[in-house]
């Protein structure tokens, strides 16, 4: 392969691969040096690529090879001490790095160009693994156009190792030439926003790598108890340093206490608060109530007990989890937490948890199996649990067999509630048709649904009120707290095992990430409602997740328009109408700028074909066109008969464009150059007005 | 203008197929780590396969092609066809002659030489045009018959042959054109001299005894008359048409007149050939058949080649 000199394919070769660097460096893939590397390594190594493209001297590769060899003992170095797959992205990412830098030295050809754009893919799909928001989007945008113009400007140095149809030279970039790659791009994000429509979500049930980090570590002060910073003043176990003793943060729920007040008022802000990646939506639980006085939930009063482990950990089975199920199903839901802000040390897991792969190697089991760090969770702060969840459907809840209720359950979460008499009687008049847990469940949540209003604008719970009374007969308004205590109190009553659950609802689902959002609004509380032989199941008139069992895999662009809609505030309709009118127009422009005729770019035609026009014009304007069939010695020797005087010098011309047209070698430059002075003569002393017996084409 | 043809894929190139390994490596990637990113490069890889599988083929039906060419050609010899080409970053051949590629970058015209490997008339042409632009990810490729505006006379080769002479009848000529015959004339008789008459041309026996000044009346050279039968039934008629010009081209050289009789798509043919280009049209046009069977004029020396050979 001939040596690459077109500079414009060189220049976008290295913004391609600059800008997948700088993705992948920006989610985390190293920094400083390799930064300078990035920035200014790569411009001054494709310039030496370029210098050298034809010498390739021999001391510049002996470099290089030093230089790898060099890279590669580093690498080795840096994992020896590596014991799982995960830790090795960022010294492999960052020995890619250096080993592309070393490669754009040595780029003579367009293969050595095309070996840089496709690894300068691989460092986007890295960046891609590593990027959890959406701040890898304008990167991405950045580096398609770069990749689509070096694939264009790649094609084009190839064509134009031909010779040209006509002669010439190989058009010289110019910055119109853009506009194919732009509207391609448009194209491609038209198309490709399609695609994401179809394929599957990206999933984690063969998941290889089980992040978790911890930014700080800062012990919890007395061990296995419950913090909460995001609470300030309220937190239940606040930490030496003094931080937490301030006012409650505008995302602190109070859900996450020893105790849950219904009477207190919170509303939780819309800040983020953790991403969570898993591929299907659960509530992701921090810990259970099982005691209530009729306004106040409160913990278990034991202890919660210390597990050990290494990578993982794993979570053992409590006596309140029930015994182990064998009748149904089970799936391994995989959850990487992200926390994006610094609040409870609950470990939150999707019931139910059987391993996390957390930074400490010890972590705090409470009585209702339900986890805590012994550490401060702050932002930053990263792990992976895996949850063992029954694959339930309704039919496998109904056949639950209530006679198999372990004793223990029964004594802690089936006793009659502390209550009204008029909400038991309600409990029991609801159900009177149901015939299973389930069924009783479901009518609950119904006449709920029916009879009271979702809202968080509730008046204050007047003192010595029973809450559940207030809300089912008083109010009649109320959010998650007060239908979840709601929906226990009534199972309870009715012997069904229950307990108030809290911690977040999915989130929004980020298709782009595939991660959920979970924002500080989405903190909730439900009942978990327990069943024989299956286990402890969600139950939630207000938050729509679907069963284990139920649950689907959907395709990666799932939510997508809502998504970008409930960013852009801009309806998803028109959202998707701009995707399709913007593909489309990305095409127009394509297609126009390779269209056959261009506006402003006039067919390149031959020599003889011009000068022939410049005859054919002449003999319009006596009215003695060229008939279509009319060879061009006998077209001149028409136009001769016109003008006696200058019959000759056409004769001349005319052979001359008839050499130019089909003689094999055609006139030198000199011969061209004296028939075109000819022609301007003939021009100037054309008569203007002819004789009209001449004037009709000879067939 | 509508042309025949449909753009065809022809080839993957190494490079989609590198980009195939690599968004198949991304999906494996992104249903193991659940890197949601992943799966959205993986999409953009998926369309730019597609667009770039499907563009070129856009580009080649909206390229059209016209040709032209000078109506004589010879078998052996390049001779240029002039092509317009109504497209952008495609490749062009003549497919019929197997010519060089070129590229056109931008709607352009101009010559491309071919060679004829065999005589005939050549009404149209197929070109083939090529492209995996704009992204280089798939080569389509189209051919298309495009009819020249008036047809190509191909000659064949000439294969030096020698037409043996043998003298016909004498033809009267005027006495300027046995004046330019340079002393191969015959002198037919004398008359009186006339103004005008060149001082070379008189008599001087026939003066000396009459008196009077008399001119030489010349009669014109002897032309030889040759008939040649060019019988392409046999197994190798091209090297039959060769020959046959060659012959002929030698016996005009000579000054003969020449008759060829060959046959034609409208069936025999026999006729008077009066230049070597005319010899070629004559060979262009002619087809294995049953020549023309010439009634032998007085004088003339018939050549049949081919058939059953040289005789």
């Amino acid at each position: 392969m001939q040596p690459e000199a077109v500079i414009s394919l060189r220049i976008s070769v290295c913004i391609a691969v600059m800008t997948a660097a700088a993705a992948a460096l920006i989610e985390g893939a190293g920094g400083g040096v390799l930064w300078l590397a990035v920035v200014a390594g790569f411009p001054v190594a494709f310039a030496i690529g370029y210098r050298v493209r034809e010498t390739r001297p021999i001391l510049l590769r002996t470099a290089q090879s030093v230089l790898a060899i060099a890279i590669l003992f580093t690498f080795m170095g840096r994992i020896t001490n590596v014991t799982d797959l995960g830790s090795l992205q960022i010294p492999l990412a960052q020995s890619f790095l250096w080993l592309l830098l070393l490669h754009a030295l040595d780029t003579p050809n367009r293969r050595g160009l095309m070996v840089l754009l496709v690894a300068s893919l691989v460092l986007v799909s890295l960046a891609g693994v590593l990027s959890i928001s959406m701040a890898i989007a304008p990167w991405l945008l950045v580096w398609g156009f770069a990749a689509l113009t070096s694939l264009v400007l790649n094609y084009r140095a190839e064509l134009a190792e031909l010779p040209a149809l006509g002669g010439g030279a190989p058009p010289r970039f110019e910055p119109s030439s853009l506009l194919v790659p732009l509207g391609v791009l448009a194209t491609v994000l038209a198309v490709g926003f399609g695609v994401f429509m179809v394929v599957p979500v990206a999933g984690t049930n063969r998941a290889l790598i089980f992040p978790s980090q911890l930014p700080s570590g800062t012990p919890v002060r007395s061990d296995g108890a419950l913090t909460n910073p995001s609470l300030g003043a309220n937190d239940p176990n606040p930490s030496t340093s003094g931080r937490g003793k301030g006012g409650a943060a505008s995302f602190g729920y109070f859900g996450f206490s020893n105790r849950l007040d219904t009477a207190t008022r919170g509303r939780p802000d819309d800040s983020l608060v953790m991403r969570v990646r898993a591929n299907s939506p659960d509530f992701w639980k921090a810990q259970t109530f099982d005691q209530w006085d009729g306004r106040v939930w409160h913990l278990a009063p034991e202890p919660p007990r210390i597990i050990r482990g290494d990578q993982p950990i794993y979570v053992p089975r409590v006596p309140l989890d029930g015994p182990t199920q064998s009748a149904v199903d089970v799936d391994e839901l995989v959850q990487t937490y992200y926390l994006e802000q610094s609040g409870p040390n609950s470990i939150f897991a999707a019931n139910q948890a059987s391993r996390v792969y957390f930074a400490e190697r010890s972590l705090f089991q409470n009585p209702d199996g339900t986890l805590r760090a012994g550490v401060r969770l702050d932002a930053g702060t990263v792990y992976t649990v895996v949850s063992e969840r029954p694959l339930v459907t309704a039919g496998v809840l109904r056949a639950s067999n209530p006679a198999a209720l372990p004793p223990d359950i029964r004594v802690q979460y089936a006793q009659s509630p502390v209550t009204t008499d008029r909400v038991r009687a309600l409990a029991h008049t609801n159900t009177a048709h149901a015939t299973t847990a389930f069924d009783k469940a479901q009518a609950i949540e119904d006449w709920l649904g029916a009879h009271t209003k979702y809202s968080l604008n509730i008046p204050p719970l007047p003192k010595g009120r029973d809450a559940v009374d207030q809300y089912v007969f008083v109010d009649r308004r109320g959010f998650c707290e007060q239908i979840g205590t709601t929906l226990v109190v009534m199972l309870r009553e009715l012997g069904i095992p229950a307990r108030l659950a809290v911690g977040y609802a999915p989130g929004e689902r980020n298709p782009f990430t595939g991660l959920y959002e979970v924002k500080a609004s989405d903190a909730h509380a439900w009942a978990d409602v327990y069943f024989p032989g299956v286990g402890w199941q969600a139950f939630d008139p207000t938050a729509h997740v679907p069963l284990a069992g139920d649950a689907q895999l959907d395709a990666a662009g799932d939510g997508a328009l809502g998504y970008l809609s409930s960013r852009l505030h801009v309806p998803s309709e028109i959202l998707a109408g701009i995707s399709i009118a913007g593909g489309l127009i990305g095409l127009f422009f394509a297609l126009r700028s390779m269209r056959r005729r261009p506006r402003r770019i006039a067919i390149s035609r031959s020599w003889a074909s011009t000068r022939l026009a410049r005859l054919e014009a002449l003999g319009a304007k006596r009215g003695r066109p060229r008939a279509p069939s009319e060879s061009t010695p006998n077209f001149v020797r028409a136009l001769g008969t016109l003008s006696t005087e200058r019959a000759a010098d056409l004769e001349r011309v005319g052979s001359t464009i008839d050499a130019a047209m089909f003689a094999p070698v055609p006139p030198d430059a000199s011969t061209l150059g004296a028939v075109d002075e000819l022609i301007t003569t003939i021009e100037a002393d054309w008569p203007q007005k002819g004789h009209p017996e001449d004037l009709v084409p000879s067939r | 203008m509508k042309q025949g043809g449909i753009p065809r894929p022809i080839i993957v190139p190494k490079s989609a197929v590198i980009l195939e390994l690599v968004g198949l490596a991304l999906f494996v990637v992104a249903r193991t780590t659940g890197a949601g990113w992943d799966i959205v490069v993986l999409c953009a890889i998926i369309a730019v396969m597609f667009t770039g599988s499907l563009l070129p083929a856009v580009i080649l039906a909206r390229t059209t092609v016209t040709a032209t060419a000078p109506p004589d050609a010879t078998v052996g010899r390049p001779f240029p066809i002039e092509l317009t080409v109504d497209g952008r970053h495609v490749k062009v051949q003549v497919l019929t002659f197997d010519s060089e590629w070129l590229r056109i970058d931008r709607p352009s015209a101009g010559p491309i030489l071919v060679t004829p490997t065999r005589r005939g008339i050549l009404t149209r042409v197929r070109i083939e045009i090529v492209t995996a632009a704009p992204l280089g990810l798939a080569r389509w490729r189209r051919r298309i018959r495009v009819t020249l505006p008036h047809a190509v006379e191909i000659a064949p080769r000439r294969e030096p042959t020698r037409c043996p002479i043998v003298a016909g009848t004498t033809a009267t000529t005027s006495l300027a054109d046995a004046t330019s015959s340079r002393g191969r004339d015959l002198t037919r008789g004398v008359r009186e001299y006339v103004d005008g008459d060149p001082i070379r041309s008189v008599h001087w026996p026939a003066t000396a005894r009459t008196g009077a000044v008399m001119i030489r009346e010349f009669e014109g050279p002897r032309r030889p008359h040759v008939v040649i039968v060019a019988d392409l039934r046999g197994p190798d008629p091209e090297g039959v048409a060769s020959r046959a010009a060659g012959m002929a081209d030698d016996a005009l050289r000579h000054g003969a007149r020449v008759q060829l009789a060959t046959a034609e798509v409208d069936g025999p043919r026999v006729g008077d050939v009066t230049s070597s280009l005319h010899v070629g049209r004559r060979l262009a046009r002619a087809v294995v058949g049953s020549p023309a069977s010439p009634s032998a004029p007085a004088g003339a020396t018939i050549h049949h080649l081919g058939g059953g050979g040289h005789r």
